[in-house]
């Protein structure tokens, strides 16, 4: 964890009550985040909001070294704000070096933590990927992503057409929601998956914990998700944990 | 060098009056390395540290509000043997005093701890943290347990509700060093799912209640005091100091801005050395005391006419010889 500023170059709202703020990032090594990882900002001197903003890539732009970052529109910024930055906080989402056909859900909750490991998967491994939308994350403006991604969406948090089907096809799996419901969902998520495949190899189906970070060097152990022996910090070890280790109700 | 405990054979000697609170930097410093420059500081206290293992609190365990937030980590330790285990190692190398945090939990808890940690290596000194509700009398026990058992230096982190009692307690029992004071409690609402969560506040709002109490304690306590709670400038740290403080205790401005730490550290540091030979206090901020550099055109050259002037080859404000410096950066 290193601390440096970034500059906004260029803010763009994509509808839905969201924006996407291309930032320039002094220390190199920061700038070259992977997916999964993510940034602690500051965007003024004041301590008010106390915690830092947590900041989400979706893409990175290696040969402009510009990171694209999803912002929800409460807050506007503007090209030449600079941003103070600690990072990078926790550890890349690993995609197996075999996916042909990837599944990303979001349950009720907004894609975002999702895109940057979507585009990823695209652009290197030329795999095929399926967003499914579910509850309040159909709000998300899909218009704003590529077309080759399949989308489904489901008014139910927990259920989408063909669920079944998808988990079978699907050579790795990661969800995401909100931490409130991590528990609940992620249990029934699991469960469903078991029932589909009879089986669940590991390093398989991913849940990520978009917990609030105070530190974000996992001293404060405000982040810690329980695994079956001991307990991970989301903004060290995660925030994508295997669902077969996590302990899960 | 501050004597941050009574003086005598357990006494605790650090370099600068600025100590991380316990919590704020896991059980070792080394995640901050790259943050702020840790041989600034004058220690380290570890997140709370029980005889077992103790796990995570369920559901939320952090909700901002404004101008601080609220923290309910159920205080998850994996049990100070295994700690020792995994972290005796660093702590014996580090380069910051590490005091370890304790929480009376039982009687029989504590007397193991104390018999454990006193055949620890690296450990600078104890502190032990007095629960919100506690009795004077548990409070006595507690202190005389470690006190009997441990040759540590031992520091009492006393509860804000009722410190100036659990002063005259601690001080009793033979503490030899007050903090004030733990955070208090509160409640908030968790915006994301609406419930009433319970925990520790933090916040630069704490600062006045703590200053209060440790102007109180220091009125009749014949012993140090570390003051702790919602320091966020160098002015902060001083007014503890002029209340009566020996050193500060720094908590979660560590998160919020870690390179404000360090501007509070080099600043008190400079405090303790102006004040020890009665100078004005020094202030340090970044970039104070850089030289500003300007690049000088350098004068054409002569002629190949004209006589040797006997000037140098290279000038004397070139880049080579005029590198910026920070002549406060070693206080």
């Amino acid at each position: 964890m290193r601390e440096t500023q970034g500059i906004v170059e260029r803010v763009r709202q994509i509808g839905g009550g969201w924006q996407q703020i291309e930032l320039t990032i002094e220390d190199a090594g920061i700038a070259q985040l992977k997916p999964g990882q993510t940034l602690l900002t500051r965007t003024d001197t004041s301590l008010d909001p106390y915690l830092r903003d947590h900041w989400i890539p979706v893409n990175r732009d290696a040969e402009d070294g510009i990171l694209i970052i999803e912002r929800p529109l409460t807050r506007r910024y503007s090209p030449g704000d600079v941003v103070n930055i600690m990072g990078p906080v926790g550890s890349p989402f690993l995609l197996r070096p075999n996916v042909r056909h990837l599944l990303l859900l979001a349950l009720d909750y907004a894609p975002t933590r999702l895109l940057h490991l979507m585009n990823h998967a695209l652009s290197t491994q030329q795999a095929s990927v399926t967003l499914v939308l579910t509850g309040a994350a159909r709000d998300y403006p899909v218009s704003n992503l590529p077309p080759v991604v399949e989308v489904i969406t489901s008014a139910d948090p927990l259920d989408w057409p063909d669920q079944t089907q998808s988990f079978k096809w699907a050579d790795q799996i990661f969800a995401v929601t909100s931490p409130i419901f991590c528990d609940d969902y992620y249990s029934l998520i699991f469960e469903a998956t078991r029932n589909a495949r009879h089986a669940l190899p590991a390093e398989f189906l991913y849940g990520v914990y978009d917990l609030p970070l105070p530190c974000g060097t996992g001293a404060c152990m405000a982040c810690l998700v329980r695994y079956k022996h001991d307990h991970r910090a989301a903004c060290v070890d995660g925030a994508a944990f295997d669902l077969a280790q996590v302990r899960l109700r | 060098m501050i004597e941050i405990t009574h003086p005598g054979k357990q006494s605790l000697i650090i370099e600068n009056p600025v100590i991380i609170a316990s919590g704020m930097m896991g059980f070792e410093p080394s995640s901050y390395r790259d943050l702020i420059k840790l041989e600034k500081l004058g220690a380290m206290v570890t997140a709370p540290i029980t005889w077992k293992a103790r796990g995570p609190a369920h559901g939320t365990r952090v909700v901002p509000f404004p101008g601080g937030l609220l923290l309910h980590t159920g205080l998850p330790n994996p049990g100070l043997t295994r700690i020792i285990r995994h972290y005796g190692k660093t702590w014996r190398g580090s380069e910051l005093p590490i005091i370890v945090h304790l929480i009376a939990t039982s009687r029989d808890d504590l007397r193991h701890c104390a018999e454990v940690l006193d055949e620890a290596e690296g450990i600078a000194g104890l502190e032990l943290g007095l629960a919100d509700q506690v009795e004077p009398r548990e409070a006595l026990t507690a202190i005389g347990i470690l006190r009997d058992r441990s040759q540590l230096p031992l520091l009492v982190k006393l509860p804000l509700y009722n410190a100036p009692e659990l002063a005259r307690t601690a001080i009793d029992a033979g503490a030899d060093a007050l903090v004030v004071a733990s955070p208090p409690r509160g409640a908030e609402r968790d915006p994301l799912s609406g419930q009433l969560i319970g925990g520790r506040l933090y916040g630069a709002w704490l600062k006045p209640l703590v200053l209060r109490a440790v102007g109180q304690i220091a009125e009749f306590a014949n012993m140090p005091i570390i003051a702790c709670g919602g320091i966020h400038t160098a002015d902060d740290a001083r007014d503890y100091i002029s209340a009566g403080a020996k050193a500060v205790q720094i908590d979660t401005l560590l998160w919020a801005q870690p390179s404000a730490v360090e501007i509070i550290a080099r600043n008190l540091g400079g405090l303790e050395l102006t004040r020890a030979i009665g100078a004005l206090a020094d202030e340090w901020e970044p970039g104070l005391g850089k030289t500003q550099m300007m690049k000088r055109q350098r004068p054409a050259q002569p002629p190949a006419t004209q006589p040797p002037t006997g000037l140098p080859e290279r000038l004397p404000w070139g880049d080579e010889d005029t590198e910026s410096t920070d002549p406060t950066d070693e206080f």
